[in-house]
């Protein structure tokens, strides 16, 4: 039964969220311990790689209207490349929700689940990723698409807040430049998201002149995060490796307001929010790239083998901040390395065979 | 067997309904006998941090205490402890409240002076680390023992309603005293010269001496805990009278009285309200009279070159003045107060105030080696090369203020 | 021409319907002729019968023939009908007639029941506008449309459901509006239904929608004409049944919820601040009370110390858990609402001083709630009737809500209202996403969403469903 398709919007908004992930809350602090303030500039690096990404994702959509990304490597490359590609894809996203899960985990244990147990966040977080990921691609979108006004109202809300408490303007261009490729390297895991949309390609209806709308999502999603970051390391500068919760913490700076209290919980909102959908996302983007791996199984077998892995994985191997932070540093940018250099070369030979068709 | 097996398949088909029977099964029905947070965890409001005999660490906690009442009075107590380090300590503070302590609500840490003279950043370090307290978390510094200190602001609340948070609130904008937080705190001994400054409010048991708000003597209502001061009678009041100490990697190195914040204030321009007074000033109108203004608006203008590899800082100051009050004996004043303005020799008067106020407070930072004003931060972002040239050319780069000339231009405006 | 035995039919006609004490039957001898009626005494107007059909055929002299009879009969609804048709039309209210010099049977509805005047619906009422309501008798309701639109466009289908009822249902739409398709497969779904009986339009809704087993309604359903007309006006389908005042429209989005009849007859701006408001009062009912018990068992730290404060000393003295209280304190209120539905209107007044002094005062002062808990379920329950209409399914929710935010606090309160959400937007029926306009975003129906523009200013039909002409005006 074909997958029914989400509009250009919804992929916007979806690529919106997923820009997002890892970004705001851990690596700032991360970031500065290798490269000072100039942790930033690896940000912009980054982005430019998301949008380049972006960008071959539209051309390759553009020459390829109703073809899934899948069909196209077995044209081009045959089925056991394909499979290669999509195991690879799928440890990818794997290891992407593994992090995302343990950075929030320890981010809601701290400040407002305080005795909690894990499992309790997996019998929250689980079931509902489950459900968002077996609906059709378009429930997905629309749904994201309705919590999209409370995420940016309330983002708005947070990087306002965070930039009132700014006063100081600290120097930059401290750190070399090899410093800020060192900490992009090192933390290549937190980026390339957007690899999603190629997993998705058959799955977003495209008509000419929809690229704009992706790029605009991506830029505003882009924007915020760099005012944060911005908020996080003019409000802390020399205190940056203190602060491992940034948008809750740039928040923290105000004081109770007129007696509403704590109004930094809106950032947890706002990341509960946001996991959920980065969550459902990677794990809709895992069990695609799991089906055309089997394609004979059902996508249940894909959620059930998911579940099973990720429990054991969590409980066995990644219990705390610092085996995450190890984790992520030393296994996953050698995963990264499929959304930064073997996507971006398959869709540049596919545009070159592509156009020199054409040309022919 | 059938009928089960049709039953589950019809609960199969919404495996969510499955879900939240799961949920409610083993965390619902413990939910049911769960009590709520607040009847667990012990509410902090203040903390309050002593020197124990040897190494150890007194802990004080100005604990809410819930009382089943109607009229939502607020009930507190201050319960003390002693541990090796500040968490044990409050740790066993937890054990005699039969509670674990929350530090969520916590708004004041109020540390002893005798941590000032060495390194207080090292108690503090569990502070800093525990995520439940906010970084605006205010921080003050006593010379009388925390404990009695938690203890006086205890009865101030239940008898005035007057919360040493609002004092510490309004601190933080008046021209007499300063922001001191956790961040500010941190900050300063983060930045190049390692300073900060920390808000010192003492205990006075004179009711009569400066500025105090007091509370009448009655028993703190802890009867039966040991842990609790209970059954000796405190007089004593609290003395916020605008003292600042000045902090040098963690450890006092001045106490600065509220005419010192007043001078640091100016030079810094962070506050919101305060008043200049001119002495035995004589123009056309006043003679030998003493002219109290309100500071209606600050704001200063800094600008760092370097004249021949020294450096030099232009502080341009626009003060927006009102004249609120004219001490004179036989004052005529013939014309209306309000549409007049300040004259010229007012002005003058003020600008040499203000200058001679920011010199002495340069002065003072200078005296410490103390960055507060953030010279270095400035010199640093408009000219790097320069200011590293300058550093090294330097014996000791702590004292660099030494060697930065300081040009003050006031303008005093008349509002 | 086959002569009939008019009284062995007769005979036969009684006996198939069981010999029913309310079947009459005459027969009158006029000429050769023998003429025969038999009809339910119970659902004719037997003044018609004497005066407009007994009577004319009594006093014929000469032969009488089937076609003089149809001459002779002074009433609106003659037809021939065939011999298979005779008891259903007897069981409508009609008179057969048989004459023994023809085979031909001659029926005339002469049906006659009381029935109320169209009054204002209890389930709707409204400040301004109109207070008409449908009543049980199809034929009024059909009237009460029509009315509304004196225009060929409006189009009435009949046939009938159920087979021992065998209750008239009407299908109406606008030709040249209503998409065709959806109105085909309405058609299609209503002549499956093999049922023994339709009582009520709620019978109809199983079979009409994608998911019989959900909580949430998937069909509009409606008391008013003023309605239903403007629904007809937007390209929806309306199903009319006997016996019923309740008319269902087809497609269904939850936007019609929001809306509410007194929105369009008063100022644009007061309507769309009373659908914020109802949107709040929604969110109200659904996560008060459910975030004032996560907020106790898990988040106390988001509290301002002040309310903290107000809390604990209120709970202090308390002998229950918060779960428990909260859970006790909503029981409560659902069997308060409960009686209120059933008491007779005498005894209402009585219920709601015991309900308020038990509840509201007793209860807290004998310490077995606290005040706090009892204003945050007060407001979810009054909430609640922001939006009568889901009054059920948000009553539900509540409870489900209640359960999660106790069980695991504010992760599992968003959680479920994601999942709620994505199980709303896997609703679809006749093509009509039922989050429509929110989601999928079509701004063009958010101008009669959660804010109302002026009527001016809607050119459009909803683009939410199908439609065949989406110009509504210039």
């Amino acid at each position: 039964m074909k997958d029914k398709t989400m509009n250009i919007w919804q992929a916007g908004i979806c690529v919106f969220i997923i820009i997002f992930a890892n970004k705001i809350l851990l690596l700032p602090s991360l970031l500065y311990s290798i490269a000072n303030i100039e942790g930033m500039w690896t940000y912009l690096i980054s982005f430019i790689f998301e949008i380049g990404l972006i960008t071959l994702f539209i051309f390759v959509k553009r020459k390829y209207r109703n073809t899934s990304f899948a069909e196209l490597i077995r044209k081009k490359l045959g089925v056991i490349t394909t499979k290669i590609f999509y195991i690879l894809l799928c440890l990818f996203f794997f290891c992407k929700l593994i992090l995302i899960y343990n950075v929030t985990y320890i981010f809601f244990k701290d400040l407002i689940y305080q005795d909690s147990g894990s499992f309790l966040f997996i019998i929250c977080l689980l079931p509902i990723i489950n459900y968002l990921a077996y609906s059709s691609s378009r429930v997905l979108g629309r749904t994201a698409q309705l919590f999209f006004p409370i995420i940016l109202i309330v983002l708005i809300f947070c990087t306002v807040t965070s930039l009132i408490s700014v006063n100081d303007m600290p120097l930059f261009f401290q750190s070399s430049f090899s410093n800020v490729m060192l900490a992009f390297i090192k933390h290549i895991s937190s980026f390339g998201d957007t690899i999603f949309l190629f997993v998705f390609m058959d799955k977003i209806e495209y008509k000419k002149g929809d690229g704009k709308k992706l790029y605009f999502f991506a830029g505003l999603a882009v924007l915020f995060v760099l005012l944060i970051e911005i908020a996080f390391y003019f409000s802390y500068t020399y205190t940056s490796f203190m602060h491992p919760y940034a948008i809750f913490e740039t928040m923290g700076n105000i004081k109770d307001y007129g007696g509403l209290g704590r109004i930094d919980a809106v950032a947890v909102i706002l990341v509960i929010i946001l996991t959920y959908f980065q969550m459902s996302i990677y794990l809709k983007s895992f069990t695609i790239s799991f089906k055309e791996i089997f394609p004979k199984l059902s996508i249940n077998y894909a959620l059930i083998f998911f579940d099973f892995l990720f429990l054991i994985v969590v409980y066995l191997f990644i219990r705390n901040l610092e085996r995450t932070v190890l984790y992520a540093e030393s296994v996953l940018p050698y995963f990264s390395l499929i959304s930064f250099v073997l996507v971006p070369i398959t869709c540049i030979v596919f545009l070159i065979l592509k156009r020199k068709r054409e040309d022919k | 067997m059938k009928k089960l097996k049709k039953y589950l398949s019809y609960a199969f088909r919404v495996p969510m309904f499955i879900v939240l029977l799961f949920i409610v099964i083993v965390y619902g029905l413990p939910a049911l006998g769960k009590d709520a947070k607040v009847d667990e965890y012990a509410i902090v409001t203040a903390i309050g941090l002593d020197k124990g005999t040897g190494d150890e660490v007194d802990v004080s906690l100005l604990t809410f205490v819930p009382v089943a009442q109607q009229n939502f009075a607020e009930k507190y107590k201050v319960v003390k402890a002693s541990g090796s380090s500040v968490l044990e300590a409050i740790d066993y503070a937890g054990l005699y409240l039969g509670r674990e302590v929350g530090l969520n609500h916590v708004k004041t840490v109020v540390i002893n002076e005798e941590y000032f003279n060495e390194n207080a950043s090292v108690e503090m370090d569990y502070l800093t680390r525990n995520k439940n307290l906010a970084l605006s978390t205010s921080v003050i510094c006593t010379d009388a023992k925390a404990s009695e200190f938690l203890e006086t602001v205890q009865k101030m609340d239940t008898e005035s309603s007057i919360k040493v948070d609002d004092i510490i609130d309004f601190n933080n904008k008046f021209i007499y005293s300063t922001e001191s937080t956790f961040e500010t705190f941190y900050k300063g001994l983060y930045s190049k010269t390692k300073s900060s400054l920390v808000s010192f409010i003492s205990l006075s048991e004179d009711i009569d001496e400066g500025v105090t708000v007091s509370a009448s003597g009655e028993g703190s209502g802890g009867s039966g805990d040991t842990a609790t001061n209970s059954g000796e009678e405190s007089q004593k009041t609290i003395l916020n009278d605008g003292k600042s100490i000045l902090c040098k990697e963690a450890s006092k190195v001045a106490l600065l009285d509220n005419t010192g914040m007043q001078k640091l204030n100016l030079a810094k321009g962070s506050f919101d309200s305060g008043t200049l007074v001119i002495n035995n000033f004589t123009d056309d109108v006043f003679h030998n009279a003493r002219l109290t203004f309100d500071i209606q608006n600050i704001n200063i203008k800094r600008k760092a070159q370097f004249v021949n590899g020294v450096p030099v800082v232009n502080m341009s100051i626009k003060l927006y003045v009102k004249l609120l009050e004219a001490k004179e004996e036989d004052l005529e004043i013939k014309e209306n107060i309000d549409i007049k303005n300040i004259s010229k020799e007012a002005i003058n008067a003020l600008e040499n105030k203000v200058k001679s106020s920011i010199k002495d407070a340069i002065d003072i930072l200078r005296e410490y080696k103390c960055d507060i004003l953030k010279v270095y931060t400035l010199l640093n972002n408009s000219h790097p090369n320069a200011t590293k040239d300058f550093m090294k050319s330097l014996d000791d780069e702590q004292d660099f203020l030494n060697h930065v000339i300081f040009k003050v231009s006031p303008k005093i405006y008349s509002v | 021409m086959t002569k009939i035995n008019v009284e062995r039919k007769i005979k036969s006609l009684k006996k198939e319907m069981h010999n029913s004490f309310d079947i009459s039957d005459r027969v009158l001898h006029v000429g050769n002729a023998t003429v025969g009626f038999i009809y339910l005494k119970s659902f004719t107007d037997n003044l018609i019968f004497s005066t407009a059909i007994y009577e004319p055929i009594s006093c014929f002299k000469g032969e009488i023939s089937f076609e003089e009879i149809k001459k002779l009969i002074q009433a609106n609804d003659i037809k021939e009908i065939k011999d298979e048709e005779i008891i259903d039309n007897v069981i409508k209210g009609a008179v057969v007639i048989f004459i023994s010099s023809s085979d031909k049977i001659l029926s005339v509805d002469i049906q006659k029941f009381n029935t109320r005047a169209p009054s204002e619906p209890p389930t709707s009422p409204v400040i301004q506008g109109p207070r008409e309501g449908f009543t049980e008798d199809i034929k009024t309701n059909i009237g009460l449309l029509r009315k509304r639109f004196f225009s060929s466009d409006l189009v009435l289908k009949n046939f009938s459901v159920g087979r021992k009822t065998k209750t008239t249902i009407v299908i109406a739409y606008l030709h040249g509006v209503a998409d065709k398709k959806v109105v085909k497969e309405v058609e299609k779904k209503l002549k499956a239904i093999d049922i023994d009986g339709v009582v009520d339009s709620y019978y109809l809704m199983p079979y009409l929608i994608s998911h019989p087993n959900s909580l949430f309604k998937q069909i509009g359903n409606t008391e008013k004409p003023d309605i239903v007309s403007a629904k007809l006006l937007e390209g929806r389908v309306a199903i009319l049944l006997d016996n019923t005042p309740m008319v269902l429209t087809v497609p269904f989005v939850i936007l019609e919820e929001m809306q509410n009849t007194n929105d369009y007859y008063t100022n644009y701006i007061y309507a769309s601040l009373l659908r914020f408001i109802r949107a709040i009062g929604v969110f109200l009912a659904l996560l008060g009370p459910g975030t004032y018990i996560a907020l106790q068992l898990f988040h106390y730290n988001v509290l301002p110390i002040k309310y903290l404060i107000t809390i604990a000393d209120s709970t202090q003295q308390i002998p229950f858990t918060p779960f428990i209280e909260i859970l006790f304190i909503s029981l409560l209120f659902q069997i308060l609402y409960e009686v209120s539905l059933r008491l007779p209107s005498y005894l209402g007044l009585a219920t709601s001083v015991v309900g308020a002094l038990i509840l509201g005062d007793t209860g807290v002062k004998a310490g077995l709630i606290s005040p706090p808990a009892v204003i945050v379920v007060a407001i979810a329950k009054i909430a609640l009737y922001t939006i009568p209409e889901q009054s059920a399914q948000i009553t539900v929710l509540q409870f489900v809500f209640l359960l999660i935010g106790a069980s695991v606090g504010l992760l599992g309160l968003l959680g479920g209202l994601i999942y709620i959400i994505a199980y709303l937007n896997n609703l679809e029926n006749f093509g009509a996403p039922y989050l429509a306009p929110f989601s999928p975003f079509i701004l063009s129906d958010n101008k009669d969403g959660f804010v109302r523009v002026d009527i001016k200013d809607m050119k459009t039909r909803p683009k939410s469903f199908k439609n065949s002409n989406i110009r509504r005006q210039k």
